[in-house]
């Protein structure tokens, strides 16, 4: 069986070798979808990633760890006990956690009102730790006039551009926060702008505000609660096993209804149905663009068969049976895919790595910030590469092959010895 | 409470010897507190005026100190029904087209109420002047042939208020307050309340009409005129349910 597998082997790359012009055209053809595969997935994911650090950091982290009611409720009632949240904090010292875990970060977040002589807007009220989140959100980043809070601030607070303009806002200016406190009672508790940012995305721009986590706690009666605990870790494919080990480590408190341990793919679903789509149409023009690949390889394959009906021909004669036969149009059609599949993809790192340090730029394409869900899209894309995506496409690759052979297979199975091997001058 | 603060508004409109602050702070918490009864009923009329529409309703409104109040629509017909309920510092509203009560969120509370230029939140304002601002005495004396004082308040140091000072002027023969203009904290005038029609209702002076202008649209205004108004009437808190709410208080 062994020495037959091999025969088999040596008779493919033969009878490849033998008809190579033939053989380069369908390689060519695979070498350029394989690194085109590679070279858009890998923009994908970097694009992907971003969005996805993006949203993270202008949100509640990668994995966020809040009572299971306030995704919802988004109300202060629905915040963390002292002893959830030190539990939930003792959790993530735990090996295989800490070592992804980049930054973690108490939040205070509650919807409520802000005013001022001007009028009224709902408010996304966040109350944070200044040094913690300064490190941890991209809205520090984002200022464009004043400063980010600072440890030793109290009523002070950072407010969107779109927020100053619809409430007639200066720095220094006179806003008053209103919302429901612990107590269930409505309380308002004034503080001052110290600081403006402009996200890109209007409605961040036009709700968010951050203050100072001692003063949402003083003004709330809630103490030195947190609503939400963020957390960032190194990269978004480390999310679902930091996911499932604090959801393993934190299973009392879960069952107990104290804390819930959510993804980002939880806590913003329009980012990940975006990423979700994207992927999909990704997919889908691979799909097409491998299909009419395919496609070549069949005839190519299919042609070499129908020329070569004398020597399948032969070789039954000699003692192949139908089923060698197909195997060896199967092979050939997998060795000549797993090759050029191969030396495709390494084409496709090649020319992305190229990208790499720069990022592709594609801020040509809009003036603008582009936004969608609360994530500003950076127009410069860092590919993004990985060994599962390569294995994907390597598979992939040669499940077309596989695919594409199996018709000509088919046919050369059927051959008619005796028609084959008649003289036909 | 209420009949408490009259004596002593009278004691010391007889005496006069009150010093500045003192007689500043007990002028303002009478204003403060004229239309606030421990209980009260009554039925106004609001008219709204913008740029671009003009509405005229008619409200039966019932209040029980200031946790709890209730406001029924009685005309236009269109809007018949529609009600508001404040108990518990929830705010609903009642919807009687589609049968529905709907919570307002506190985010809502400033907004305007009933597409007027008040805020939910002047309707059922809860802090009192005299807890959130230093209050002066600017000038005691005539204005146009009639003696008032005119009252500066400035917020206090951290009071959650959005006003940068706030302005009334108050008639001196019978406390009765004639504006109260709002500033922002660059000294703008930002809206004026004028109040006018002094009569008794329900066994007290009252201003009967209220108006208040937004200065950046001066052509716009909302004003209010009491034509019943009655205070310590006998309901209790029970009155203020979501049935009567539904049932605009019947």
């Amino acid at each position: 069986m062994m020495s037959r597998t091999s025969t088999l082997f040596r008779l493919a790359s033969r009878n490849l070798r033998r008809y190579l012009r033939r053989t380069a055209l369908t390689s060519s053809a695979m070498i350029v979808g394989g690194a085109l595969m590679i070279f858009s997935l890998s923009i994908g994911d970097g694009g992907h990633e971003d969005w996805i650090e993006s949203g993270s950091r202008m949100g509640s982290g990668h994995i966020t760890i809040q009572a299971p009611g306030f995704k919802t409720s988004r109300k202060i009632e629905d915040r963390l006990s002292t002893a959830a949240r030190a539990n939930a904090e003792a959790a993530l010292q735990q090996p295989g956690v800490a070592e992804h875990v980049i930054s973690v970060v108490p939040q205070l977040a509650i919807g409520g009102l802000a005013s001022s002589p001007t009028g009224a807007r709902p408010a996304q009220i966040i109350g944070v730790d200044p040094v913690a989140e300064a490190e941890f959100s991209m809205l520090d980043d984002r200022l464009i006039e004043g400063r980010y809070l600072e440890s030793g601030d109290r009523l002070a607070a950072y407010v969107g551009a779109g927020m100053m303009e619809s409430l007639d806002l200066r720095l220094n200016s006179r806003l008053v926060l209103t919302a429901q406190d612990a107590d269930g009672e409505i309380s308002g508790q004034l503080v001052r702008v110290v600081g403006v940012f402009r996200s890109g995305v209007p409605e961040i721009d036009q709700t968010l505000v951050h203050i100072p986590l001692a003063t949402g706690g003083a003004w709330l009666h809630s103490g030195d609660d947190v609503t939400t605990i963020a957390i960032l870790v190194n990269g978004s494919r480390a999310v679902p096993s930091i996911q499932r080990a604090l959801q393993r480590e934190l299973a009392t408190e879960i069952d107990n209804g104290e804390l819930a341990v959510l993804s980002w793919r939880e806590v913003s679903p329009e980012l990940n149905a975006a990423v979700r789509i994207d992927d999909m149409g990704n997919y889908i023009w691979q799909g097409i663009m491998f299909g009419i690949i395919a496609l070549g390889i069949v005839n190519t394959v299919l042609m070499s068969v129908m020329y070569r009906k004398r020597e399948f021909g032969l070789l039954q004669a000699l003692g192949f049976t139908p089923r060698q036969t197909g195997g060896l149009v199967i092979t050939e059609g997998l060795a000549l895919t797993a090759v050029s599949g191969f030396f495709g993809i390494a084409l496709g790192l090649f020319l992305t790595w190229l990208f790499f340090r720069n990022g592709l730029d594609f801020s040509f394409t809009w003036d603008e910030n582009f936004t969608f869900s609360g994530v500003v899209v950076d127009p410069i894309i860092v590919p993004l590469f990985s060994v599962r995506r390569v294995m994907q496409s390597l598979l992939f690759i040669l499940t077309i092959g596989t695919l594409a052979s199996l018709y000509p297979a088919i046919r050369a199975m059927r051959i008619d010895v005796a028609e084959a091997m008649k003289f036909e001058r | 409470m209420r009949s408490m603060t009259l004596l002593t508004v009278l004691i010391l409109v007889g005496a006069g010897t009150a010093s500045g602050q003192r007689t500043a702070q007990e002028i303002i918490d009478h204003v403060d507190r004229i239309m606030r009864g421990e209980s009260s009923r009554g039925v106004a009329t609001m008219d709204v005026v913008t740029e671009n529409w003009e509405r005229s309703m008619t409200m039966e409104v019932w209040s029980l100190g200031t946790e709890y109040s209730l406001i029924r629509i009685t005309a236009p017909k269109k809007e018949e029904g529609t009600a508001t309920l404040m108990a518990d510092d929830e705010i609903w509203n009642y919807l009687p087209r589609v049968d529905r009560t709907i919570k307002i969120p506190a985010s809502m509370m400033m907004g305007a109420w009933m597409g007027s230029h008040f805020t939910n939140d002047d309707l059922v304002k809860e802090s009192r002047l005299i807890e959130d601002y230093d209050i002066e005495v600017s000038h005691d004396g005539d204005r146009e042939g009639v003696r008032v004082w005119e009252l500066t308040l400035t917020p206090k140091e951290e009071a959650a208020v959005v006003w940068g000072r706030i302005e009334y002027q108050v008639r001196q023969n019978d406390w009765m307050p004639t504006w109260a203009r709002y500033y922002d904290e660059d000294g703008a005038l930002v809206r004026t309340m004028s109040f006018s029609d002094y009569r008794q209702m329900g066994g007290r002076l009252v201003p009967a009409v209220m108006e208040l202008i937004p200065e950046d649209k001066p052509e716009e205004r909302t004003l209010v005129r009491y034509t019943e108004l009655e205070f310590d009437i006998d309901i209790d808190e029970n009155f203020f349910s979501l049935r009567a709410l539904r049932s605009g208080g019947r």
